[in-house]
């Protein structure tokens, strides 16, 4: 006898029909291999309180549960009862599919898991009859029944009757319980959905999007099990509630105690009072550490992420199997899901609560319909890019340690700190060779491959709009990819992370590591600047990550920040950081009040200003400077559109399921399968199937067999006909939205006519240009003349270490940088030094920027070979330095002249990506420009133009300079 | 948001320009949602339900951006007046501490 407290034994249920055991707990252990099954209630739990930005355990979580499990419940009951209804007016006897059963007893038994945490005094009484169980007389008197006497057998018999009363009065009490409550469960849902939780819980909820419940199954095989018939189906149900707790995994993976074994709780000198909690989880000391409990954010990361490094590890595995097909573009799908993805502990605690790594791809799959492959692609390159990040952060961590964490009084030398940075780099990239293997070199070789094109351009957005908010971006641009013909390398020109796909002599790491311009900046050349003990970089990373945060929903990111904000000291009230935080603190306890969740309104706006961020980032200067464009397009139309079924060759139909099991497996959900079904109604006549036959009728016409027994196993196994009428269905289905499609087409078609060049702070422009492509031009410069050495020798020489002062870059470097395109302006006067001071600054940025390294790098022969890297065939310094100042020069007055003609008509701000309201307009005021130019200034825009070549932000200027045959 | 971290204008006016790094960064990240949040509330304010359903169901960053700035001629002023608005708040709540 199974004496669990949770149980409810048939046996000691004489009443019970032979279906019961559907219902009961002991049916679930049996599944327990069916791990989605058993942990979905305590992961739905999670779930809720995530979205609703509560506890697992807050009561108006747990009623939600409970009104959400009963609502789907109900949607398949009413399945179930409307069969009946069309078989009786009918008079016909048509079965519900089996998937639509295996459905109903999911959510039956999650539905009593809700019930049973709903309601305590479940718990109470199965607690109490466990204990008076453990106590029990009877137990006793087992051995009485051979070779008893008489009085011992009457005392047996006494006992054993004893037992079964208060057995049956417990369950007696407990079915009522279970009545009363189910008699309730109307009126509670109806308050529920009423309420501020519903409607939070509406909101976003797609943002952690449930499990399907036909992975959740119990796993019928339709072979034995009672109540079902032998075709698998069920002949009966019992729509009796049995509310029970949630099903335990066994970790230990040992079969559960069988009816006739004994368990301990029967032995009669265990203590009949055992602690509920021998270890002490459910009650824990509130503060073993005695410091309030403050949460270590880090800490609690780096765990999360250490799981989950396991786990992707995994996943990797998996995905490189398919990194050999070719699928359909998902960058756009997988861009806008990457909000599921975004931040670091967002998305680390997020898969934490969803369960392994795996099933979170297969929802994300299955949300967004496609394929995993582009999304897996991208998914390295995240790995990778995350992975290069942690190991950029300890390098500089642990640079700060051996500098003292004192840069600018340490005692090491800057040929110290150089060699230590070295060996760092390469340890960290021996680790990631350790971890990731030849994937580090397939990402390499794979630099010019579609998904690492795709990856850097979604990956470096905020990047590329910083750029086009700068003075000339697109001319920028130009000149860089001409001088560097390479798009990875533009990355590391746009900023941190992505630049760790660029080139060094140790790989991988040392781009990044060197690359990124807070680490680089720290330890020029001449001295050791301010900056470097000041971790700018996990700065950096951590209000970059926080401002995606944002991006995800309007208030997501709250609670971390305000953890951060509480992490302040603030005992200096006179401090301005106190000050501040103190103030946004204030704030958000008003915000908190203000009740913004529960509009709508402010909710649509929220999302909408989180799709936005990133042009928003980098598009708006709070202190009203312009932003610029660079590209001007003209929408003269869109490419037809298409919706499509996303899943379809994902479904495979299991013997004996039909076309409900279908409708589920593309992604739709139980309460829509009516509209699914009327398509199919529709379809029939046009596969010379009578209407209402939906594909169920056994191989008629030879056409289209019957979903339920005829066509197991994937859909490209089935029948041409049959392929085509559910190819039509499913396409159907998707484009009213039943199920996941996919859109193909309806890109906008461009007519590029000209560039338009506008406002921009100057300063910022010379600042971004003189750094970062003078820093890129030395590198190469390093390289091409085939002795890094050459630079760093000339940096000693040449850069006076005595006079850091001329060394140094005009702008602050105790700034950090965060984006490095966008550097705050110098003092008002643009830096337009002698070619000396940009070299300076060139060659010391070099050495830091681990471009010394190029000369030996396979990976630079392999980006450069055969290609052209600067606009002119020297390549020396000086040509480099010439080239730059020249395109300030010319970029001066062509910002004087332009701009005035080009003005702030409104037309540069929603230009900038793409739309131009007036294109004659614009192309009668370019030639207004152009013929305003002076000789020597057209001069150096042919040239300029006619030296970049192609790239892919377009050429509209050098189009339009072609036309008028200037080129 | 609107990129606080690269504002030394913004950040100096308010006294944490040569705050430690990390400090600094969770404070940015304090004001950038601050001002997300009373930049919704202005917005609800300025369009009508049907445009925030609008603007809601927008996916795509150049779109959503493009509708701002079509839709909310204003959009940065009303960006500059918040920071502004919080800047003010802040000084002035400094110089309540200060004399208390």
């Amino acid at each position: 006898m199974n004496s669990s407290p949770n149980k409810i034994s048939n046996d000691d249920n004489p009443g019970a029909s032979e279906f019961d055991s559907l219902t009961q707990v002991e049916f679930n252990q049996e599944n327990a291999e069916n791990k989605n099954a058993e942990q979905f209630t305590s992961r739905q739990l999670e779930r809720i309180a995530k979205i609703t930005n509560r506890q697992p355990d807050d009561n108006d979580v747990i009623t939600l549960n409970l009104a959400l499990a009963y609502r789907k419940f109900q949607q398949l009951r009413a399945m179930i009862e409307k069969n009946d209804r069309d078989n009786e007016n009918s008079g016909t006897k048509t079965m519900v599919q089996r998937g639509v059963m295996e459905d109903l007893a999911t959510a039956k038994r999650e539905l009593e898991e809700a019930m049973y945490l709903y309601d305590q005094q479940f718990a109470q009484m199965d607690e109490e009859n466990s204990r008076k169980q453990s106590k029990d007389s009877y137990l006793r008197h087992e051995r009485a029944e051979s070779g008893a006497t008489h009085e011992e057998a009457g005392d047996w018999l006494k006992a054993y009757q004893a037992r079964k009363a208060r057995q049956e009065g417990y369950e007696q009490q407990r079915d009522t319980r279970a009545e009363d409550l189910t008699g309730k469960l109307d009126n509670i849902v109806n308050g529920v959905e009423g309420s501020e939780i519903f409607k939070t819980y509406q909101y976003y909820k797609d943002e952690y999007p449930e499990d399907p419940i036909r992975n959740r199954r119990d796993g019928f095989d339709g072979a034995g099990k009672k109540g079902l018939m032998p075709s698998g189906v069920y002949g009966n149900i019992d729509w009796k509630l049995y509310p029970h707790a949630p099903a335990e995994r066994d970790d230990n993976n040992e079969p559960n105690p069988g009816d006739d074994e004994p368990t301990g709780d029967e032995d009669p000198d265990k203590d009949p009072n055992p602690d509920p909690d021998p270890n002490g989880e459910e009650n824990p000391d509130k503060d073993p550490e005695g410091d309030g409990n403050k949460v270590d954010l880090d800490v609690k990361i780096k765990g999360i992420e250490q799981e989950f490094e396991q786990s992707r590890k995994e996943r990797l595995e998996e995905l490189e199997g398919k990194l050999g097909k070719m699928k359909p573009e998902l960058a756009e799908l997988y861009a806008r899901n990457r909000r599921l993805f975004v931040g670091k502990a967002n998305r680390a605690e997020f898969i934490k609560v969803q369960g392994e790594y795996k099933e979170l791809m297969d929802e994300y799959l299955r949300l967004k319909g496609k394929e995993s492959y582009e999304a897996g692609k991208h998914e390295i390159a995240d790995y990778l890019e995350d992975r290069i990040e942690q190991l950029t952060s300890e390098i500089q961590e642990k640079l700060n340690e051996f500098v003292g964490g004192d840069p600018e009084n340490s005692t090491k030398t800057q040929e110290e700190v150089d060699a230590e940075k070295q060996k760092l780099i390469e340890e960290a990239e021996k680790k990631l060779r350790e971890e990731y293997g030849d994937r580090v070199d397939a990402l390499k070789t794979k630099i010019n491959a579609e998904f690492v094109e795709d990856y850097i351009k979604e990956a470096s957005e905020l990047e590329d709009s910083t750029i086009d908010a700068l003075d000339n971006g697109t001319l920028c641009r130009k000149f860089v990819n001409k001088v560097l013909n390479n798009k990875i390398l533009k990355g590391v020109l746009i900023g941190a992370g992505i630049a760790g796909l660029a080139v060094t002599g140790v790989g991988l790491i040392g781009g990044l590591a060197a690359g990124t311009m807070s680490i680089g900046l720290s330890f020029t050349a001449g001295g050791i600047a301010a900056g470097a003990a000041k971790g700018a970089f996990s700065g950096a990373l951590m209000s970059r990550q926080n401002s995606k945060n944002s991006a995800v929903r309007g208030f997501a990111s709250e609670e971390e920040i305000r953890k951060n904000l509480e992490g302040i000291d603030i005992t200096d009230k006179n401090s301005d950081t106190a000050n501040v935080a103190e103030y946004l603190m204030s704030q958000y306890d008003e915000a908190k009040n203000s009740d913004l969740k529960s509009n709508r309104k402010k909710t649509l706006i929220s999302a909408g200003i989180g799709a936005a961020i990133g042009a928003l980032m980098s598009g708006v200067q709070i202190n009203n400077v312009e932003t610029s464009t660079n590209e001007v397009k003209q929408v003269v139309g869109n490419e037809p559109t298409e919706i499509r079924a996303a899943n379809l060759d994902n479904v495979n139909i299991p013997e004996g399921h039909g076309a409900y099991d279908t409708f589920t497996q593309l992604g739709g959900s139980p309460e829509n399968y009516s509209k699914f079904e009327a398509i199919m109604t529709n379809l029939d006549p046009k596969y010379g199937l009578a209407p209402g036959s939906n594909g169920e009728v056994a191989g008629i016409n030879g056409i289209v067999g019957n979903f339920a027994h005829t066509y197991p196993g994937t859909i490209n196994t089935w029948p041409d006909a049959a392929q085509s009428y559910i190819t039509e269905v499913a396409n159907e289905a998707a484009r009213q939205g039943l199920i996941p499609g996919f859109q193909t087409g309806g890109a906008p078609i461009y007519n590029t006519i000209t560039q338009i060049v506008t406002k921009e702070v100057p300063n910022a422009f010379m600042n971004f240009l003189t750094r970062a492509t003078a820093t890129i031009g030395a590198g190469i410069i390093g390289s091409k003349i085939g002795n890094s050495e050459t630079v760093r020798n000339n940096s000693d020489t040449e850069s006076t270490p005595e006079s850091p002062a001329t060394e140094e870059p005009t702008t602050d470097e105790t700034e950090p940088i965060s984006i490095d395109t966008t550097p705050e302006a110098p003092s008002g006067e643009a830096p337009e030094g002698s070619n000396t001071e940009i070299e300076a600054e060139t060659e010391a940025e070099a050495e830091d920027n681990g471009f010394e390294e190029i000369e030996n790098s396979d990976l630079y022969d392999e980006l450069f070979e055969g290609e052209e890297t600067t606009p002119t065939a020297e390549n020396t310094p000086d040509d480099i330095a010439e080239q730059i100042n020249r395109q300030l020069r010319f970029r001066e007055q062509v910002e004087d002249s332009l701009g005035n003609v080009i003005g702030d008509n409104g037309v540069s701000i929603v230009a900038e990506r793409g739309t131009y309201t007036d294109a004659t307009e614009f192309a009668n005021r370019a030639e207004a420009w152009w013929n305003s130019l002076s000789d020597d200034v057209k001069e150096s825009v042919r040239s300029f133009e006619r030296s970049v070549g192609d790239s892919d932000l377009g050429t509209p200027l050098r189009n339009w300079l072609s036309s008028k045959g200037e080129l | 948001m609107f990129d606080v971290a690269n504002n030394t204008e913004f950040l100096t006016a308010i006294g944490i320009a040569d705050a430690p790094e990390d400090v600094k960064a969770k404070l940015v990240a304090g004001i950038e949602d601050l001002a997300q949040k009373k930049l919704v509330v202005a917005l609800s304010d300025k369009i009508t339900d049907a445009q925030a359903e609008e603007f809601g169901n927008i996916t795509d960053e150049q779109q959503a951006y493009n509708w701002l700035m079509t839709n909310v001629p204003d959009f940065k002023q009303i960006v500059t007046d918040i920071f502004a608005e919080i800047k003010n708040d802040i000084l002035a709540r400094k110089a309540n501490v200060v004399g208390a």
